[in-house]
């Protein structure tokens, strides 16, 4: 059984646009109806420039945005009606590590508290030495020495409150963690050090992770299946080789095609991808990607294109294909 | 300058000697003048009783009027002259010192209990909460401070009580809008998304997220806001909506003074001077505070 | 010294001096740059890129940053030398920069008309009608769609690729000898940056403009310069074309960075890491810098600082493996 579904899921966001005489009420469609599914001990990414809608999917699942419509399961349940008793057990399950390490960690509390936090707030009986030698033992798990724990996050290298907010994210040995972005803001040289752990640490607690980027090589490396997403829409979902060894949207195709590789004299088949990303308040008729595209036809303009499978495991949502 | 590496023991405390050096090169950067001017007022405020050359209330006729120290007349056991009624005007300052600093530290942590934890609810559950809360500071901050003051001497009599209660009135509303604020930017950052995520209540991300990082902001407005609270003390004061004779509080001693301004000129003079030196030290501590804690400029 | 070369920078150093001691953000910095060449600062933050650039100008924010030695010759003439009223003229008109935040380096209250007609004014150009005509072939040649509609627009009205692009024109349109642009695609999404770097390579093809471009990404370095430094703690650890750093990286720092680079062919079990951690500025290791985290440091690599040895197929790397014709693995 899938550990988390998402059927159909929309985030309508309402936007007051127009000037001070004709204002009026918009509606930013964040993300317009998504279906997935996440296996359990898998990496599944979600990769998309601004405007795709993957921060905002990723809160609906972490219950920090409010799903508009569709539903998400979780082991088999709905999210979204969950009681107060009901969400207090899904944030054990369920957790996440955000971009920008440095923000996501309280400058005001010490390495313990930061890490003991979960703890402290789900399991009231345990005490206070058990606490301290749990937290111990995440220190270790991550990288880092006892002698953090004390100190407060400003003494810590960006790579070192990462592997902090690593830590603080497993406590509760949750069985689903949401990465945000999580190498972006961090070195180069230090990204292989976070995305191996993360690694290891998969393996060793049997995690399954939810992965939202922008950078397609990383993605390329961690995860198992991938989802494309542009304004709101999936584009193209599957498994991860199979959609990198052949991509067949041509937005894919050209989101590839753009990224920078260290191969000097790549050649770069194919014009640049022309025209802006889209606006999400007033997205393009028909198939999101068709004013950018190469390949449009009156089909593109009117009718949305599903997502159907080209290969088994393999989808793409394009009339062309 | 040379770099402090700190030794961190195998807990990760910093040992004694360490935190000893550290806390001495912070301590060379204090602002001298500020502190300078501050300390024999906050002195004088706590130990008053055992430096007066004399007994503020005591009268002695015979010597009334008197100039200060060094000037004809004058003389050493009545350092800064005497007023109308020949009490010591340097007793009477000490002990004018100790009922400023009562009433204005006093008054300024009731408007900063007041003002921080309705801004901080303000900013934090927004809303219709925020609309009203920020309505009513918007109203009370256009009633004059002065105005403030009569009303509520008016009804509730003149005293110490009505002082602290005034500088209360007149002071939250500073606090509640720039607390506010800070809480709306702090709300935003990543670890109180993230503490909402470990499913922490709300009472618990305010007062262990929110409140911690509001701490900074909250102090150094208090620094800055003890000087105007006692000029407003002294203003209330002067108003005979105060304190009553014969007690020694610094805007009392003013408003005796007023008449005597061209001929006993010490009176107000140095009443007034000791108003200007603690308000001085406490703006000047205030923008040292300020510099010290904002991690931006933060040097070590 | 070249007689070819466009800019020459021997040994330049940049310091800052602050409360808690001196970081050496550039120390011993030299490299040059040939006309109609594109040359690739790489390196990671704390690695001194955006300084240098900032020094090649004079730029370096002060009182705390002050540049304590070097040349920086341009031309043949030595600009740390001469005067600011000099080196104002030569900013903007003969160097020009761009910046990494398009939003922050446009003016938001003026509009971008303005903004661009503001560089032909500086030019000498008086009549309004030559300005505005100037600004819109300009931003044409930047490709913004609708250019004289969107004369009147303002910052915010521009999506980043586009304030990117109008940087981009602002700092080509007195046709500059030099462009340096610090980290422009860092903030753009991936089909943007692929577009602006294009219209770079573009622009700089076309009018012969050499082109030192800073940024931590080795991919734009590869598929934009010609030439690469790799930058670390302050200094270079090797230069060379791209061809030959990419394919036959001397130093252990790059070859490093080129292992642990995730790479969209080619998927392998366990990313390559590279050990430890940048280092701290205001405690720079001892000998070689990169030597904490070098695999295959030997103990002179503690000691001193290793020179500059010439590499087989071109450029220059500072390792002591390298001395005395010793091939690093």
């Amino acid at each position: 059984m899938a550990l988390l579904e998402a059927q159909n899921v929309t985030k309508h966001f309402p936007v007051s646009a127009g000037g001070f005489l004709l204002k009026h009420y918009a509606m930013l469609k964040a993300v317009d109806g998504v279906t997935f599914s996440i296996q359990p001990g898998t990496c599944f990414g979600v990769a998309g420039e601004s405007g795709s809608g993957k921060t905002t999917l990723a809160k609906m699942v972490l219950l920090l945005e409010k799903i508009t419509g569709g539903s998400i399961f979780f082991e088999g349940r709905e999210i979204k009606g969950f009681t107060f008793k009901e969400r207090m057990w899904y944030r054990t399950r369920v957790q996440t590590i955000f971009q920008d390490a440095a923000s996501s960690l309280n400058p005001r509390m010490r390495i313990k508290n930061i890490i003991s936090e979960p703890l402290v707030v789900h399991q009231k009986s345990l005490s206070n030495e058990e606490i301290m030698a749990k937290t111990e033992e995440m220190l270790r798990l991550v990288g880092l020495r006892s002698d953090h724990m004390n100190m407060f996050p400003h003494e810590l290298s960006g790579g070192q409150k990462q592997r902090v907010a690593t830590a603080r994210a497993i406590i509760l040995e949750p069985i689903l963690v949401i990465l945000d972005e999580p190498v972006s803001s961090l070195d180069v040289s230090i990204r292989a050090q976070i995305l191996n752990l993360l690694s290891d640490i998969q393996e060793r607690q049997g995690l399954t992770y939810l992965m939202i980027s922008h950078d397609l090589a990383t993605m390329h490396h961690v995860t198992n299946s991938i989802a494309v997403m542009y304004l709101g829409k999936i584009l193209e979902m599957g498994d991860t080789e199979m959609v990198f060894s052949s991509p067949h949207h041509p937005y894919t195709r050209s989101l590839f095609a753009a990224v920078p590789q260290p191969e000097p004299g790549r050649f770069k088949t194919g014009p640049a991808l022309i025209g802006e990303i889209g606006n999400p308040l007033n997205p393009p008729s028909g198939c999101r990607f068709h004013p950018r595209c190469d390949q449009t036809d009156a089909d593109c303009r009117e009718v949305e294109p599903c997502l159907t499978e080209v290969k088994p495991g393999h989808r793409v949502a394009c009339h062309k294909v | 300058m040379m770099v402090v590496m700190e030794k961190r023991g195998s807990n990760g405390k910093v040992p004694f000697f360490h935190r000893w050096r550290r806390t001495r090169l912070r301590l060379r950067r204090l602002p001298i003048l500020g502190i300078g001017l501050l300390m024999p007022i906050i002195v004088c405020g706590i130990f008053g009783p055992a430096f007066y050359p004399h007994e503020p209330t005591q009268m002695n006729l015979a010597k009334s009027l008197h100039p200060p120290a060094l000037l004809p007349r004058g003389e050493w056991s009545y350092f800064l002259g005497t007023d109308q009624l020949g009490r010591d005007l340097l007793s009477r300052l000490i002990e004018g010192a100790r009922v400023s600093l009562i009433v204005s530290i006093f008054g300024v942590a009731l408007a900063g209990l007041m003002g921080v934890s309705l801004g901080m609810i303000a900013g934090y559950f927004g809303g219709g909460l925020d609309h009203i809360i920020m309505r009513i500071v918007d109203m009370m901050m256009s009633i004059p401070p002065i105005l403030m003051a009569i009303l509520l001497a008016a009804s509730l009599g003149s005293g110490m009580m009505t002082i602290i209660l005034s500088i209360m009135v007149i002071f939250w509303t500073g606090y509640a809008r720039v607390i506010r604020g800070e809480t709306l930017s702090v709300k935003q950052r990543d670890f109180v998304t993230l503490a909402m995520v470990t499913g922490c209540g709300r009472v618990r991300i305010l007062m262990k997220h929110i409140f911690p990082n509001l701490v900074n902001t909250a102090l150094v407005l208090a620094t800055l806001q003890l000087g105007r609270a006692i000029i407003i003390e002294a203003s209330i004061t002067f108003l005979g909506l105060g304190l009553q004779p014969p007690a020694s509080a610094w805007g009392l001693i003013i408003s005796e003074g007023r008449m005597y301004l061209s001929t006993a000129w010490w009176i107000p003079t140095f009443s007034g001077l000791a108003i200007m030196m603690t308000v001085l030290g406490s703006n000047i501590t205030g923008d040292w505070l300020r510099n010290a804690l904002d991690p931006k400029l933060r040097r070590i | 010294m070249n007689q070819e070369c466009l800019l020459s920078v021997e040994n330049l150093k940049t310091y800052f001096f602050t409360k808690s001691g001196v970081v050496k953000a550039v120390d011993g910095v030299t490299f040059s740059v040939s006309p109609g060449e594109a040359l690739g600062i790489a390196g990671e933050s704390g690695s001194g890129k955006s300084i240098t650039c900032l020094s090649l100008v004079r730029l370096v924010p002060q009182p705390a940053g002050r540049i304590v030695g070097g040349k920086v010759l341009f031309q043949g003439e030595d600009l740390l030398i001469k005067k600011e009223e000099e080196m104002r003229e030569l900013r903007g008109k003969t160097i020009a920069m761009i910046l990494q935040d398009p939003l922050t380096s446009l003016n938001p209250v003026f509009t971008i008309g303005n903004q661009v007609g503001e560089v032909f004014k500086l030019n000498g150009d008086k009549k309004w009608k030559t300005i505005r005509a100037k600004a819109i072939d300009i931003l044409n040649r930047v490709k913004i769609p609708s250019a004289e509609q969107r004369l009147n627009d303002y910052p915010f009205q521009f999506s980043g690729g586009m304030r990117q692009r109008v940087l981009a024109a602002v700092g080509i349109a007195r046709k500059p000898k030099l462009l340096i642009a610090d980290e422009p695609t860092t903030s753009l999404d991936v089909t943007i940056q692929d577009q602006f770097l294009r219209l770079l390579k573009e622009l700089q093809q076309r009018t012969e403009m050499s082109l030192i471009l800073v940024t931590h990404d080795l991919g734009v370095v590869a598929e934009t310069c010609d030439r690469v430094a790799i930058m670390y703690a302050g200094r270079i650890v090797e230069i060379g074309s791209v061809e030959r750093v990419y394919h036959a990286p001397a130093h252990p720092y790059t070859n490093a960075l080129m292992k642990a680079l995730p790479k969209l062919r080619g998927r392998t079990k366990r990313l390559y890491q590279i050990e430890g951690e940048p280092p701290n500025l205001y405690d720079l290791p001892s000998g070689c810098r990169f030597h904490p985290r070098c695999p295959m440091a030997k103990d002179i690599c503690r000691e001193k600082y290793p020179p500059e040895v010439l590499v087989s197929g071109g450029g220059a790397a500072a390792c002591w493996l390298l001395v005395n014709g010793g091939n690093h693995p």
